[in-house]
């Protein structure tokens, strides 16, 4: 591990425990099996695979939200799981987090400006601070200041995403972590949060996980490219290199069947 | 040579607490025999509930105007069992969530054998072996066992050919596929996809299919047509259209869609702002407030769908040059 390590995902794997029936015993199911990399600070890291190959159970380990069964995750090169809750607190302040369904993250009976300004009363800023903090960050993301009034139902699903993103870097996190961002939006408005996305982690020099199924897009936004397959990681290459040459044979089928309808 | 399905000035609306939504504005609308139609837009454009009215699956609020053909026979106001007669037999459906569209609690043998013992009064065996034959025709491996199976059982993919073989059990002449693919991973997408073009060869079945991906729509169709807030706005041949399109909007489509070629130091050519509300009563052209080469005529008149040379079709007052 270099200095300049994130994060470390040292032969982590994550097993599910699976009840088909109440009545057969519960079998376990390894969702992710022995993954390592690592993430540089201000890197961008695109995990692409299909579903249930295990991208989103990955980076929710990442993000603190689920334990590895096995194998360890560092972070800033101390291992997570020795670390006792006000560590992990503090952990958990530098990462954002965005989501496929912008609506089904936000809570619907929040006005925008107060589901910005949540993390921010998690760290105690005082109310002039939160106000002023949520209106810059509105206006980065490009909605307009009225708009802080308003409930998520009374936005459209783009404008649902950029709330989502303002909400996940209003305390300035040094990882943001996008899990199929913009999956659910009209091609239209897919391109907009690509772009904003892709300005944000320029401008504030944040590492970033995307995890997506569209290849075409994680080629916009990752400089190194990781494969999943069944739970595994089948290449993990830099962005030209992967596209270029993918050396996996699920990785050209992947960008063979990507090249038929792009 | 005739339509096959001739739609004609059909438009939808619901009226609404709030107002009169108009989701379908005049549309007209012709699928050939034997030809495949892409019906692209993005969600809210009014594709999948143009295809509802056309076929009597409309809520019942629904309030429908214009014309439905199909093969000369209006649809539009035929009773429910003329229209059950028309929907399975004549025409096949298939949705994107197969899930939702199959039946969990019966087998996958028993909803295809129904449909082949309800329109063509079929014995129970000669529609048990009808049925797997279906099955073998849409590829899936080991029929016999699947015909056995449950929804639940079978994988998404699997599951999407399970529908396609019920939705077309009856030799039908038009299948309306609405988003087939949309739910599936890209390899399952693209057997699908292969799938469908085969079917299209081998029996002359005509396709409308339903989707938001100007990709998907291109690795299938030989025409498009692109609607925007209730509208076609545009219509012609899939190369033609992708080659050089009239209308700014479906301009501006293919170029936000990421492709693999697509620079990565350029930002992603985007439509600003957003297609117009369904309460919004349209002026102009729904297009033009988003549109960089609109003026005064488009603000203030709405555009009706035009000829162009090479049989296309476009609505607009300030076309682009093919």
């Amino acid at each position: 591990m270099s200095a300049g390590t994130l994060c470390a995902v040292q032969d982590v794997s994550v097993d599910y425990r699976v009840q088909v029936s109440p009545w057969a015993p519960a079998r376990t199911l390894r969702a992710v099996r022995e993954v390592s990399f690592e993430l540089q600070a201000g890197e961008t890291l695109g995990i692409v695979g299909e579903s249930g190959c295990g991208k989103s159970t990955l980076v929710s380990v990442i993000a603190g939200l689920r334990e590895p069964s096995a194998g360890k995750v560092f972070w800033r090169g101390a291992d997570m799981s020795a670390q006792g809750a006000a560590q992990r607190r503090a952990r958990r302040r530098e990462i954002g987090l965005v989501f496929q369904d912008p609506a089904g993250s936000l809570d619907p009976r929040m006005r925008v400006a107060a589901l910005v300004a949540e993390p921010l009363t998690l760290v105690g800023a005082t109310r002039a601070e939160q106000e002023r903090r949520v209106a810059a960050m509105l206006e980065r993301v490009g909605l307009a200041g009225e708009l802080g009034a308003r409930f998520p139902h009374e936005l459209s699903g783009g404008q649902c995403q950029r709330v989502a993103i303002a909400r996940a870097l209003v305390n300035d996190p040094s990882l943001l972590i996008c899990d199929e961002p913009v999956s659910a939006l009209d091609v239209s408005v897919q391109a907009q949060i690509v772009n904003l996305l892709r300005d944000l982690q320029r401008e504030r020099g944040l590492a970033m996980l995307f995890v997506s199924h569209n290849l075409a897009v994680v080629r916009q936004v990752s400089a190194r490219v990781l494969v999943m397959y069944l739970g595994r990681e089948v290449e993990l290459a830099a962005r030209d290199e992967l596209f270029a040459t993918p050396r996996h044979p699920y990785t050209r089928e992947l960008l063979a069947a990507a090249k038929m309808y792009t | 040579m005739d339509a096959l399905l001739e739609l004609r000035d059909l438009s939808v609306s619901f009226d609404t607490p709030r107002g009169r939504v108009h989701a379908v504005r005049e549309v007209d609308l012709d699928v050939r025999p034997g030809e495949c139609l892409g019906l692209v837009g993005e969600s809210g454009s009014g594709k999948t509930q143009l295809l509802l009215a056309a076929f009597g699956l409309a809520e019942r609020s629904a309030v429908i105007r214009g014309s439905a053909r199909l093969g000369g026979e209006q649809l539009l106001g035929a009773g429910d069992r003329a229209l059950e007669s028309v929907r399975g037999a004549r025409v096949g459906f298939v949705f994107q969530d197969p899930m939702a569209s199959l039946t969990p609690h019966l087998s996958i043998g028993a909803q295809i054998t129904e449909v082949l013992r309800v329109h063509r009064r079929m014995s129970a065996s000669a529609a048990r072996s009808r049925a797997l034959e279906l099955l073998e025709r849409v590829r899936i491996g080991d029929p016999a066992q699947r015909l056995r199976q449950y929804p639940h059982e079978l994988s998404g993919g699997m599951r999407q050919r399970a529908m396609l073989a019920s939705a077309l059990a009856c030799e039908p002449d038009l299948l309306i596929a609405d988003e087939p693919t949309t739910a599936l991973d890209v390899t399952v997408q693209a057997g699908i996809l292969e799938l469908l073009r085969e079917l299209k060869a081998a029996q002359r079945l005509a396709i409308v299919l339903v989707t938001h991906d100007f990709g998907v729509a291109g690795a299938l169709c030989d025409r498009v047509a692109v609607m925007y807030a209730g509208a076609v706005v545009e219509q012609g041949g899939t190369p033609q259209l992708f080659a050089g399109a009239h209308h700014p909007y479906t301009r501006a489509l293919l170029a936000a869609l990421p492709r693999l070629s697509t620079p990565v130091d350029a930002p992603l050519a985007s439509i600003g702002g957003s297609p117009p509300g369904p309460l919004e009563t349209l002026t102009g052209c729904a297009y033009a407030p988003r549109c960089e080469r609109a003026d005064r005529r488009c603000l203030a008149e709405r555009p009706k769908l035009a000829a162009f040379p090479a049989s296309r079709l476009a609505a607009c007052f300030r076309p682009y040059d093919a």
